[in-house]
């Protein structure tokens, strides 16, 4: 049995490192196909000829396609991602912070939507096609239909601007100064402009979790063992909260990895709404700068994540299941 | 419409293939009015329809127009009887731009949803039927893409090759097919095991026919439902594309609306810019959202499932 997770574990992960390698290759073609010199893509427009071409050298630029490519993998995996133009620093350290900012929220809104969500779907399985049901449904399909940035304008709008209870965007207030760098992520003032962001991201992230829990619910409690629990005459709160809602959370779990991979692909949007200095915002801002090595290293990154995710998912069901493995 | 006295010579097989598709979408439709959720959805859909149709009849004004009462330009008007959305920060139209929009939103969905459907449910039927190595290779693509991030792709593309409503919508269907074309994949491998497609197999029917006449009807529900979320999906990745600026530069989009209110930080007090295209985008998703499950509730009648 084990034998096969592994050989299946190992599967998995050969194919996460072939589409990282083919979205690093998708990258290094789409970055040198642009319009314009090719050297734009590593070196600022506005340095000294003498300068330029030393860069170039450094990065290759003046080598044939095929060398450069190589010189681009070898980078990438060393990570050596180049230097920014906008701020003239090296590219990983400026990402790592943003890495953090960016997990910071996302993480604690998919943990809180996939508890609350699990929780509400079980509940609303346990009302089924009661009108609670049909209306907390419907509640939750509209929060997944409204456009999260919009979402969030609403609520800057009533909360920031209108009642003044909360910051309208940002990660710190401008007077903060952190000793530490737990500091910067445990303090009140990190807390009080997490509250918003994080309230809107676990609302529209809530529906996933709480229609699956209640699809899954529905199915497991139409089985024999609940009907075997009834007439060994358990009660209702156990027979659903114990019995059912624990098989029925499984196939959930595995929706959460997919899910965090998943919000950090919204980032862009979401981190645009709250200001919030993470990598969405600026894999967009380098884009639009035209930060190429910047733009490049932090989309790869985010694709990264993403794939990481996707098998994170993928071994959390085997671990859950084994007949995972078997099937595939 | 009887297809034995069509005008049109049909060959044997294709007549075979318009009526399983004919009566599985006849017995959809009789269901379908069955159900009141189902009408309502299809109402919203409707509204918006027409209103996109009607749009040059409906708007009292030019969506660009500026407008100046005595030298005075109307910046940020609350409701009134001349603008019953009020203006903008532009001095224009709230309302006019609203209507104008829902022609975006609609037609952005139905091409990209379209697209997605062609093209991934060709790839999932061609990689499920033949399965071995064109599986392989095909499924390995759709792998690659899940580890895409969505938005970010679609940005890339937009502003390397231009921000226009056609590049918008061929970067969206670049990588929105993944889903289609898995879930219509897991869907024939199963059916071609089925009896029935042996059975087709046996008296000799060509790969084409079998996928034509056999397997392809049978997914028509799981496309169906597919494609309603794909359709949801694209409205909302449009909206946001053009929420961050980069959004179709010919028209306005009530993502483009959106943007506006929000850079311009009318959002603290023109809450009758802000309502409108939201509550509008909110709704037609959700229109779509309801008639996917409807499909399902039709074809899978036990479950009443929601899913996305």
């Amino acid at each position: 049995m084990s034998r096969q997770r592994r050989r299946y574990l190992l599967k998995r992960l050969a194919l996460s490192l072939f589409s990282l390698w083919v979205v690093a290759t998708f990258l290094f073609l789409a970055f040198r196909l642009l319009p314009g010199d090719p050297t734009t893509a590593v070196i600022a427009p506005e340095m000294s000829a003498s300068a330029r071409e030393e860069l170039a050298a450094q990065y290759g630029l003046n080598q044939p396609l095929h060398v450069q490519y190589v010189l681009f993998m070898r980078n990438l995996v060393t990570g050596n991602l180049g230097v920014s133009f906008q701020f003239s620093e090296p590219v990983s350290d400026l990402i790592v912070a943003k890495l953090v900012n960016t997990l910071a929220l996302t993480a604690t809104s998919v943990v809180l939507a996939y508890t609350i969500g699990s929780m509400l779907g079980a509940f609303l399985a346990s009302k089924r096609n009661t009108s609670i049901d049909i209306y907390g449904t419907g509640l939750t399909l509209v929060m997944y239909a409204a456009p999260v940035f919009w979402t969030g304008m609403l609520a800057i709008m009533l909360f920031s601007f209108r009642l003044g209870w909360v910051p309208s965007g940002g990660i710190h207030s401008v007077t903060f100064v952190a000793d530490s760098f737990w500091d910067g992520y445990l303090s009140v003032d990190f807390l009080y402009h997490l509250v918003l962001p994080v309230t809107v991201t676990t609302l529209y992230f809530l529906s996933v979790p709480a229609l699956t829990m209640r699809n899954n619910m529905i199915d497991v409690l139409d089985q024999d063992f609940i009907e075997m629990s009834r007439a060994a005459g358990l009660s209702r709160f156990s027979i659903l909260y114990r019995h059912a809602a624990r098989n029925a959370l499984l196939p959930v779990l595995h929706y959460a990895a997919v899910s965090l991979g998943f919000a950090f692909g919204g980032s862009v949007v979401i981190e645009t709404v709250f200001s919030w200095p993470g990598l969405g915002k600026m894999m967009f801002d380098a884009t639009l700068a035209q930060d190429f090595p910047l733009a490049q290293s932090t989309f790869f990154l985010l694709a990264t994540v993403i794939i990481f995710m996707n098998f994170l998912a993928d071994a959390l069901s085997v671990y859950v299941d084994p007949r995972a493995a078997v099937t595939e | 419409m009887n297809l034995e006295t069509l005008p049109i010579e049909l060959s044997q097989t294709r007549r075979a293939a318009l009526r399983r598709y004919r009566q599985s979408a006849t017995e959809l439709f009789v269901a379908f009015r069955g159900q009141r959720s189902a009408m309502l959805a299809a109402g919203i859909l409707a509204f918006f329809v027409l209103l996109g149709i009607l749009a040059p009849v409906i708007a009292p004004y030019d969506p660009t127009r500026t407008f100046v009462v005595d030298g005075q330009a109307q910046r940020l008007q609350p409701p009134s009887m001349a603008h019953p959305f009020g203006t903008t920060s532009l001095s224009r139209d709230v309302f006019s731009q609203w209507v104008y929009g829902s022609r975006v939103s609609l037609l952005v969905g139905l091409v990209s949803g379209l697209a997605v459907m062609t093209l991934g449910t060709t790839v999932g039927v061609v990689a499920g039927y033949y399965k071995g190595n064109v599986d392989l290779a095909l499924m390995r693509i759709v792998d690659t893409l899940y580890g895409v991030p969505a938005t970010p792709f679609i940005l890339l593309l937009v502003l390397f090759f231009g921000t226009s409503l056609v590049n918008i919508v061929l970067a969206m269907v670049l990588i929105l097919w993944r889903t289609m074309a898995r879930v219509i994949r897991s869907e024939t491998l199963s059916l071609a095991e089925q009896p029935f497609v042996k059975a087709a197999r046996a008296t000799g029917a060509s790969d084409r026919r079998i996928m034509a006449v056999h397997i392809l009807p049978n997914l028509l529900p799981l496309i169906m439902i597919e494609t309603t979320i794909i359709i949801a999906f694209s409205i909302t990745l449009e909206a946001g594309i053009s929420f961050l600026g980069l959004g179709a530069t010919e028209v306005t989009s009530w993502g483009t609306m959106l943007e506006l209110t929000f850079s311009s930080g009318a959002i603290r007090s023109a809450w009758w810019w802000v309502l409108p295209p939201g509550i509008s985008i909110t709704l037609l998703v959700l229109s779509f959202f309801y008639l996917s499950r409807i499909v399902e509730e039709i074809t899978n009648p036990e479950t009443g499932r929601f899913d996305l």
